[in-house]
């Protein structure tokens, strides 16, 4: 379990995390959303012990990272955004150090490289230089190395942003299965992904938490069944037809042409649009409130 | 401590990093009693005298041929040691800072591991640079005393464990490999050339002038007694390498 209490970050008199307060229940796999600049990496960085607060406590499988920093870091399997590691070393050299540095002894340090090797797809490169890896590649790499040890909590930073889309299929299902086990912690700009894995997300808006809980908890108490968003796919002729032939009569009967209708379930983007909206409303109304973060980017699907 | 000092040794290959040391040291081992015994004719003929002029140099004798090896090992051999530990912490901790400190890591072990290749690598290429040295000396100006060689080379290699300390302090206090480098010869010229102005004979000089006295097989001159400069020399490595690990333990969580 992950638990952030009253967690306050300050980078000289820039305050980029304001008392963030959140919990990742064990054996769960939950989002972290957010829009670029708004605190995320930063929480991950405090989670493994790179940062340290300025304020406020924060407990890993019920182990506080104040006082136990090195124990914690026993626990903590974390994937950087910019997974870089020694390019000189092979791939498998490179997790016979990561295994050996969590405490897998030497001589089992090998069979655990190719385990994770092969759980990460990388068996065929496993005598390659590190520094001869694509981006994916070393994403993969840094993935095996968190999870290396076996630790009971995964902390991702954005796990995917370099990987095709078949590598983010994979590496989802492998997530999937390991979430039955382990409690994950990820960042992703990928809405569609995070609904897809995750259990629950934490959403943060300018360095504080405006949204929290597992997902059906959250969509269900916004309210709303269905939005008009407009979203595009592509289908086949047939099924235009019987979507003209069923709906056109009713479509037509309000205004509206049938090619451009589409409707959808309410999903996670259109939840977090909303907290992000209702940040910046609340924000324009308190100004002095929420001054965290530095977010300038948009989240994509 | 074995895990990251086979990673130390890997590293130290594969980057090729024992190769401006061995070839820096060894260089100047055998240069200088070449030079030594060569200076005489290269200066009569680069120089444009006027006819009938006498240049009396005398020959250079074993004691000053050896004692010049330690005097250019301790000018062209500092900035080869600079070269490569200046980024042995700092850009690794440039480069994977994030894994490596999310990770357990017992700084006492990564720190040892670090001096201590580096420290093998640069000690048994300053030997063998001044054994090739002492080799020539034998050859081309006189016969060496080897244990006299074997003293010297001792002390040397003492004085190399001190820079040696003070490059990879100022490594694992930027990450800047240039600053670092920057840094670690700012201390070295200042325990080398200013601190011996009001702290004479002691210390670093003092290490030096030992090295000096055993060479020409002089009486050790200085006024403090002949253990002083060994055991400040010692003390200041040990204190340099254990300052490493509270600085880097405050700046992994800074990172």
């Amino acid at each position: 379990m992950i638990e952030c209490k009253a967690v306050s970050m300050k980078f000289g008199a820039f305050k980029a995390i304001d008392h963030v307060s959140f919990r990742v229940p064990s054996e769960n796999c939950y989002g972290f959303l957010g829009q670029n600049g708004a605190g995320k990496t930063t929480i991950l960085r405090m989670l493994v012990g790179l940062l340290r607060p300025t304020q406020g406590e924060i407990f890993i499988a019920g182990h506080s990272l104040l006082t136990e920093r090195e124990q914690v870091k026993r626990l903590c399997g974390y994937l950087p955004q910019r997974p870089e590691f020694y390019p000189w070393l092979s791939g498998e050299e490179f997790l016979r150090l990561s295994a050996e540095l969590v405490g897998v002894p030497a001589r089992q340090a090998k069979s655990a490289a190719s385990k994770y090797l092969a759980t990460v797809g990388l068996t065929d490169f496993a005598r390659r230089r590190v520094g001869k890896y694509s981006g994916g590649m070393q994403q993969r790499l840094g993935l095996a190395a968190a999870m290396i040890g076996d630790p009971p909590v995964l902390l991702l930073d954005e796990p995917v942003s370099a990987l095709d889309p078949q590598g983010r299929d994979e590496m989802f299902s492998l997530l999937k299965k390991l979430k039955q086990e382990k409690t994950i912690f990820l960042s992703s700009h990928i809405l569609h992904d995070i609904e897809q894995v995750c259990d629950g997300v934490v959403i943060i808006h300018k360095g504080q938490i405006k949204a929290q809980g597992s997902l059906p908890e959250l969509l269900k108490q916004s309210g709303e069944n269905a939005v008009g968003t407009q979203v595009h796919f592509e289908v086949n002729s047939r099924l235009i037809n019987r979507l003209q032939s069923e709906f056109s009569g009713a479509m037509q009967s309000i205004g509206i042409p049938v090619s451009n209708v589409v409707w959808q379930e309410q999903g996670l983007e259109q939840f977090f649009y909303k907290v992000v909206k209702q940040a910046e409303e609340e924000q324009r109304q308190n100004p002095s409130a929420g001054q965290g973060g530095a977010a300038d980017g948009n989240m994509v699907r | 401590m074995a895990t990251w000092f086979a990673k130390e040794v890997q590293e130290m290959v594969r980057l090729g990093r024992w190769i401006p040391l061995v070839a820096v040291y060894l260089f100047l081992g055998i240069l200088q009693p070449i030079t030594s015994k060569l200076m005489p004719s290269i200066l009569g003929s680069a120089t444009n005298l006027p006819k009938g002029t006498v240049i009396h140099i005398p020959p250079a004798t074993v004691d000053q041929v050896l004692y010049g090896i330690i005097g250019q090992y301790n000018q062209l051999g500092i900035l080869a040691l600079i070269l490569v530990g200046m980024g042995m912490i700092a850009g690794e901790r440039k480069l994977v800072g994030e894994w490596l400190w999310s990770k357990p890591v017992n700084l006492t072990h990564y720190v040892l591991a670090k001096y201590s290749v580096f420290f093998l690598v640069a000690a048994l290429s300053s030997l063998i640079g001044l054994g090739l040295g002492a080799y020539y000396t034998t050859q081309l100006i006189g016969p060496v005393d080897w244990n006299i060689l074997w003293q010297g080379a001792v002390l040397y290699v003492l004085y190399q464990a001190f820079l040696i300390s003070v490059i990879l302090l100022a490594s694992a206090l930027v990450t800047s490999a240039s600053l670092a480098g920057g840094i670690a010869l700012i201390i070295i010229v200042f325990v080398n050339v200013l601190l011996p102005m009001v702290w004479q004979g002691h210390f670093v000089a003092g290490l030096l002038q030992l090295i000096q006295a055993t060479f020409s097989q002089t009486a050790w001159s200085g006024s403090m007694p002949v253990w002083e400069p060994i055991v400040t020399n010692l003390m200041g490595t040990i204190l340099l390498i254990g300052l490493q690990i509270p600085l880097l333990a405050w700046r992994k969580t800074s990172h």
